[in-house]
């Protein structure tokens, strides 16, 4: 009895857990890598179905919709969507990996910046390297976070490399002040050879 | 402790060198009492005991934590009289120890107080009823939802709670000797004359020859009010006193305390209710009986003095959660033994059945969630996946069998289940969709180390602590000149804050602009001057 309740719930479990895994694969339980970056500021994704992203505009009453995938097919039917429901639409296709140009993050900033066009939704493929780098561009130079907390928040939203933070960092204009914080050249005397030191 | 949990008898083992010489090896006894009170101490405690961001409340203290040491606690430069005067010297303490303060300053010292909240009721409860009853006590005290979050957004004040636990426990097993008087001098200086009351309250209220107030009960509270109430009056003015005193009748009663407490005591608290079967009681001599009816009084007058007397329940939380854990581990242990009638055996198999199914499709649901959709809590999802089936598969085991010790086994799978979720789920998403950090800190790395910054109106505490610098409020923007130090003053301000700077306060320079956590804007400013390079300093 105990052994037939066992193995029903397990059975259940995993199949519930599988089902849920491929659905969610799919898109269809969950928006891929939604995320609120800042309410009716900044919203982040991967890759959404046209009736999530309709869903999304909706919901969120979006203004601008930026992609950071390579033009085709489906990066023109998305922007039809965008036309369709009167949304600003915005490529800025980059390598999958997330190392794009300054101007093209910058146009992101500008798009946030505009109050007429925002909240803006950042999208890549999966939601975690482009987008990522993206939002880690906007923390930098709105919210002035650091390299740290934003190295954090990307580990925290998947990207498992340490390159992007960086990457984006030397892109900043707005920095601390670097007189301030510039680590010091520091000569290490004890490295100078036994034979080379003066005598006593 | 029972046998069957922690006394290993030599076992018989055949050799197999020739098959045939059969000895008996002496298994050592590795699951002691000791090490399961370190085990549950150290797994729902410390593990993770200072990971959890700040309040605002909280951050207070953390706040006046890196002040100088003082009758009051300083909070932006101010005389702040709502914290205790104990709890922010050792909150100061343990910042000078850490080198600064930080989190840790206010969540260390209250988890160590949480811990020994937990060892001296064990240590009571193994004095009356045995190292069982020992074990169980400190595991539903510190096994519970509020313990281990230990937050006060679920009303959790451990140090004060530490003081009163402590004069209560003494003048329910001793009576109302020096070294209660001693705790309730404790009492008054970690959570103020709330804290003292609770304890007299119940001393009235309970009334036990020898438990009843005395001169020795009464006379080191006493002194210690008056020792602080002088150092306070000669440091600083009578009506930042006074207004220390008077703070906690501005608090309202909580008519929620109950409710509250009840949750924070999850999943042991509901298991006291088996105490009002006769059949529990019976068997305990007439001092446990006593001291779990003390502890039943104890929680009972703490939820009614909280739910209606104004400034009471910010201390009554943890007497309450205290009370309800020992009555429901000395009946756990009760129950443990078996032997039981049916009715007591099915309400401890009932209520447990509930908790671990409760809680099991609670987990499963959002473990199977979690493990779908969210990546970054896929390998928590999947423990919570396993600890709920496990809690619900042993749940539906203990219904079919009325198993009062699976029952107990049931609530040990759910406190660890929550102190997972607890610690790999909510601490984590609560510091990132709520802490300050990350907005504090990008504050405080455009200002030298050391220099304070300065703010012309209330900020949020814990936006404050988290810059890692001391903040001080101006009273206007022309005091700026008077304030100490050489080199440039640093201001956060406001954006109309900074537009409007008046002509007559000192000249101001835009650092940067940053953009809050709800697309407002913060300006950090400040005077002329050089700046003073670190290695100039």
């Amino acid at each position: 009895m105990r052994a037939g309740i066992a193995l029903i719930v397990i059975v259940t479990a995993v199949a519930t857990t599988g089902y849920m895994t491929s659905e969610t694969r799919r898109n269809q339980i969950v928006w891929d890598h939604w995320d609120e970056v800042k309410r009716d500021m900044l919203y982040r994704s991967g890759q959404l179905r046209p009736e999530q992203l309709e869903e999304a505009i909706r919901r969120y009453n979006l203004k601008t919709v930026v992609n950071f995938q390579v033009p085709g097919p489906g990066v023109e039917a998305e922007r039809a969507l965008c036309k369709r429901l009167n949304v600003g639409f915005l490529n800025l296709p980059m390598p999958g990996d997330g190392f794009g140009k300054e101007p093209q993050f910058r146009e992101v900033l500008a798009a946030v910046d505009d109050p007429a066009r925002r909240p803006v939704l950042v999208h890549c493929a999966r939601g975690t390297c482009r987008t990522g780098a993206a939002v880690a561009m906007y923390r930098y130079e709105r919210d002035g976070w650091t390299i740290e907390d934003v190295a954090a928040e990307m580990n925290r939203q998947t990207y498992r490399q340490a390159w992007l933070p960086g990457y984006v960092y030397a892109m900043v204009k707005d920095r601390p002040n670097g007189e301030l914080f510039e680590p010091q050249v520091v000569r290490d005397d004890a490295m100078t050879p036994a034979s080379q030191e003066p005598p006593r | 402790m029972n046998n069957e949990t922690i006394q290993a008898r030599p076992s018989a083992r055949t050799q197999r060198v020739d098959g045939k010489t059969t000895a008996s090896v002496a298994v050592p006894r590795l699951v002691t009492p000791a090490v399961l009170l370190v085990a549950i101490t150290s797994g729902f405690i410390v593990l993770g005991g200072g990971s959890l961001e700040l309040t605002d409340s909280e951050a207070r203290l953390g706040l006046a934590a890196g002040e100088s040491v003082g009758p009051l606690a300083q909070v932006f430069g101010g005389w702040d009289p709502t914290l205790a005067p104990g709890k922010v010297l050792i909150s100061q303490l343990w910042a000078w120890l850490d080198g600064g303060t930080s989190t840790g300053a206010v969540r260390w010292p209250s988890a160590l107080a949480a811990v020994a909240i937990g060892l001296l009721m064990a240590r009571r409860l193994t004095q009356v009823l045995g190292e069982r009853a020992g074990v169980l006590a400190c595991l539903a005290i510190l096994g519970t939802l509020g313990m281990i979050d230990g937050s006060a957004l679920l009303g959790i004040d451990a140090m004060a709670g530490l003081a009163i636990i402590g004069s209560l426990d003494r003048i329910l097993s001793r009576g109302s000797d020096w070294i209660a008087g001693l705790w309730a001098a404790g009492a008054i200086l970690l959570g103020g004359w709330p804290a003292l009351a609770i304890v007299l309250l119940c001393v009235i209220v309970i009334g036990r020859p020898g438990g009843a107030t005395s001169m020795r009960l009464v006379v080191p509270p006493v002194a210690a009010f008056l020792a602080w109430s002088i150092w306070a009056i000669a440091s600083t003015r009578a009506e930042v006193w006074a207004a220390a005193l008077t703070w906690p009748v501005t608090q309202p009663s909580s008519r929620s305390l109950a409710p509250w407490a009840l949750g924070a005591g999850l999943p042991w608290a509901p298991l006291a209710l088996i105490w009002g079967w006769p059949s529990i009681r019976e068997s305990w001599d007439d001092e446990a009986r006593s001291l779990v009816r003390g502890w039943l009084q104890v929680a009972g007058i703490s939820v009614l003095a909280g739910t209606l007397i104004p400034g009471l329940s910010s201390v009554c939380t943890v007497p309450i959660l205290v009370g309800l854990a020992i009555t429901a581990s000395a009946s756990l242990d009760r129950a443990w033994t078996g032997g039981l009638p049916a009715g007591p055996r099915w309400s401890v198999t009932i209520l447990a059945t509930i908790l671990g199914l409760g809680w099991a499709g609670l987990a499963v649901y959002s473990g199977a969630y979690m493990a779908a959709a969210q990546p970054y809590y896929r390998i928590v999802a999947f423990v919570l996946l396993i600890l709920g089936l496990g809690t619900g598969l042993m749940a539906l085991d203990v219904i079919s069998k009325g198993s009062t010790r699976g029952a107990v086994r049931v609530l040990i799978l759910v406190a660890i289940g929550l102190k997972v979720a607890h610690s790999d789920v909510y601490v984590t998403e609560t510091n990132y969709r709520f802490g300050k950090g990350p907005w504090g800190r990008a504050v405080g790395q455009y200002v030298p180390p050391r220099s304070p910054i300065y703010i012309t109106h209330d900020i949020s505490p814990a936006l404050a602590l988290a810059t890692e610098h001391p903040v001080r409020r101006l009273r206007t923007e022309v005091h700026l000149k008077a304030e100490p130090g050489e080199g440039p003053k640093f201001v956060l301000l406001t954006l109309p804050e900074f537009e409007h700077w008046p002509d007559l306060a000192p000249k101001i320079l835009k650092v940067r602009v940053f953009q809050d956590e709800y697309g407002g804007t913060r300006v950090l400013a400040r005077t002329e001057g050089r700046l003073i390079r670190r290695d100039q300093e």
